[in-house]
């Protein structure tokens, strides 16, 4: 009975989360003819919409700067968090709940009140509309949350493994290399994956720093997509820049969740 | 073939507490070595200082006669187990053991040879493919002793390997250990704050105390002629009597009874009565029946049981023998620990043979071997018997 209920629960879940996006996939296959036939299933396939919008110039140079900027956002975020959670974790200095409260501040503060005298600023620097212009406002909220995730992480590793190593006789590199590495490696990339994520699917930023194909991402370029006509809405090419803006992330989260084994680390230390 | 000298070694850390102050003494080469110690008495940190985990303030550690205070931990050739083990929880039983070895950098068949031999002589034979989190706390524990003995290292050390086990494991452990280090020969340090390991393990014990090393000797050289009364109190479970004694002139004045003093003992005969501390074993009461001619050095008394305890081989009678001087009980508090309460009457055991028949509530006559008795400067809490012979 209860069996039941919990897979009924989940079955339910499941069918409002994933509903909205089976329409869109849905959407996205029909024939534009058929668009405002409202039926569930297509009644005839068609990649159409797909094809348009690799045609037009505008999405594929979104795409790479949508891959570009979030993962570079992603790799300086993950690498810089690595060094400062690990002098939050392992070394005593002053100031150290600071850094840690600091960071959790300006994730709290509201993107929004910066966005306008950002907009100014970027425009008399030079930084509006080009990769660093996003890049930079992402580390605002990828390296406090990398920063968070990596020092929960950090603090669970026994570090008396990095002291064992060493009088096992390994340098210090090689205590690094072989035995802490290893049992970071899960935490980084779950905090990767989670920073991916935010850069990517960031529309704020995005569709106010940016105004040409040089910057602007998916999430802001999908919202200047113009039907054939100005009577007709762009649905259909909508739905398929959705669907092909999701494949990264799906990618992602299953390439390394085989990584993320939880648990690594337990049966290192005690008994 | 190791041998190690300390040479008035001192560690002062960061924030200006003392850790191990003036250490100075030699290990001698095979030889089954202890510190012990209470919690924070800074054991731990001169094993990390002999293994290169932490710096040297002051002193030096000499390995063989070679100065090793600047050596890298991985040039000290020593191994070490640690509290918590730490098995690296990413490799099987196999690379565990395998780890040093191939940071070594020997090849391959001699690496899987010796793994095999520390695997015979540990009984790991059938975990070698398991992760540490699929072994149980004493296998656990086989592990990190196989890890240290793979290496034929010149010293192992071992800080505080038993403490995580349970009483039946770590009994059967223990004597697992002294049987390894006999067959190895191999120069061993071993840390404890439990002074059973300590006896029952040790060639030789040193007690540890705020930093200073309080008396190095032989296990029975630390029971039966205890420094001072820290000594006496940490070495023996139940631990050692104390009661509060005055000497005057040819007389030792206890609570219960009194005796002339043991004829060793160097006291300053002065006119007037002096107060000394008193301590005696459990085991140095002996039940005296009612009639019995007391022997030549025994004093006997009588006392009011309190509590029994009775454990099949032998039994614990508690009685109290007259209230403790404020003097005696601050001296006690700060050699001991004790924290008396103020006013506390001396609780007093003894062992006495199992078939005595006692209960609570009950008066019973015992006898005190007088020979046995030591006494203690109230305000040093040096042995008195043996401030010269030191």
């Amino acid at each position: 009975m209860e069996r039941l209920f919990w897979r009924a629960g989940t079955l339910i879940v499941i069918g409002y989360a994933l509903l909205p996006v089976a329409w869109i996939l849905s959407l996205s296959l029909k024939p534009a003819a058929e668009l405002n036939e409202q039926r569930f299933f297509p009644r005839t396939l068609s990649l159409e919409h797909y094809r348009a919008i690799f045609t037009d110039s505008q999405f594929p140079a979104a795409l790479w700067n949508s891959l570009g900027i979030a993962l570079l956002a992603t790799l300086l975020a993950v690498s810089l968090a690595m060094f400062a959670a690990y002098a939050i974790v392992r070394l005593e200095f002053a100031g150290k709940r600071w850094i840690l409260a600091g960071a959790l501040s300006i994730a709290m503060f509201p993107p929004i009140a910066v966005i306008g005298p950002l907009f100014n600023l970027w425009r008399t620097t030079g930084l509006f509309d080009t990769w660093a212009g996003l890049i930079l406002p992402y580390m605002t909220f990828t390296l406090p949350l990398a920063i968070w995730t990596l020092s929960a992480f950090f603090r669970d590793i026994p570090w008396d493994l990095d002291r064992a190593a060493r009088v096992d006789g390994a340098s210090a590199w090689q205590a690094l290399r072989y035995v802490i590495v290893p049992l970071a490696a899960p935490g980084v990339f779950t905090t990767a994956i989670l920073v991916f994520i935010f850069a990517w699917n960031d529309f704020l930023f995005a569709s106010a720093l940016t105004s040409t194909n040089n910057a602007r991402t998916v999430p802001a370029a999908i919202a200047f997509f113009t039907g054939s006509s100005r009577f007709e809405l762009p649905t259909g090419s909508i739905a398929a820049a959705s669907v092909v803006v999701t494949i990264p992330i799906i990618i992602m989260v299953l390439v390394f969740q085989r990584r993320i084994v939880t648990g690594l680390t337990a049966g290192a230390v005690k008994g | 073939m190791a041998e190690i000298r300390i040479n008035r070694l001192s560690k002062r850390f960061a924030d200006g507490t003392l850790a191990v102050s003036n250490a100075d003494f030699t290990i001698h080469d095979g030889e089954f070595f202890i510190l012990v110690g209470p919690s924070g008495c800074g054991k731990s940190t001169l094993l990390n200082m002999l293994v290169g985990l932490e710096d040297v303030s002051e002193g030096e550690i000499r390995l063989d006669g070679r100065i090793i205070n600047a050596v890298d931990p991985k040039d000290r050739n020593m191994a070490m187990v640690f509290q918590s083990y730490a098995l690296y929880p990413h490799m099987s039983v196999r690379e565990n053991l395998a780890f040093p070895l191939k940071l070594a950098k020997l090849p391959r068949a001699e690496i899987a040879r010796r793994v095999n031999e520390a695997a015979g002589i540990l009984e790991l034979d059938g975990l070698l493919e398991r992760k540490p989190r699929a072994l149980s706390g004493g296998q656990r524990q086989r592990v990190a002793m196989g890890r240290a003995i793979v290496r034929h290292p010149a010293v192992f050390l071992l800080d505080e390997p038993l403490s995580n086990l349970d009483a039946r494991l770590r009994t059967q452990m223990r004597s697992e250990i002294a049987r390894i280090q006999k067959r190895l020969g191999t120069t061993t340090v071993y840390v404890t704050h439990d002074q059973t390991e300590a006896l029952t393990l040790g060639d030789r014990v040193a007690i540890m105390r705020e930093g200073a090393i309080q008396q190095i000797g032989t296990p029975r050289d630390l029971y039966r002629q205890p420094r001072n009364l820290f000594v006496a109190g940490f070495i023996g479970s139940p631990a050692m009597n104390f009661l509060p004694a005055t000497l005057d002139g040819d007389r030792l004045r206890l609570p219960m009874v009194e005796l002339k003093p043991p004829a060793d003992a160097r006291l300053a005969r002065s006119g007037k009565p002096m107060s000394l501390i008193a301590g005696i074993r459990p085991e140095h009461f002996t039940f005296a029946r009612a009639g019995d001619m007391p022997q030549t050095s025994s004093a006997n008394f009588r006392a009011h049981i309190e509590a029994v305890e009775w454990s099949g081989a032998e039994l614990y009678a508690h009685f109290n023998v007259g209230r403790l001087s404020a003097d005696m009980v601050r001296s006690l508090d700060h050699e001991l620990g004790l924290d008396l309460p103020k006013g506390a009457g001396s609780r007093t055991i003894a062992r006495l043979d199992p078939d005595t028949p006692v209960a609570a509530g009950d008066t019973l006559g015992l006898s005190l071997d007088a020979g046995r008795l030591h006494l203690f400067d109230a305000e040093t809490g040096a042995n008195l018997a043996l401030t010269d012979a030191k």
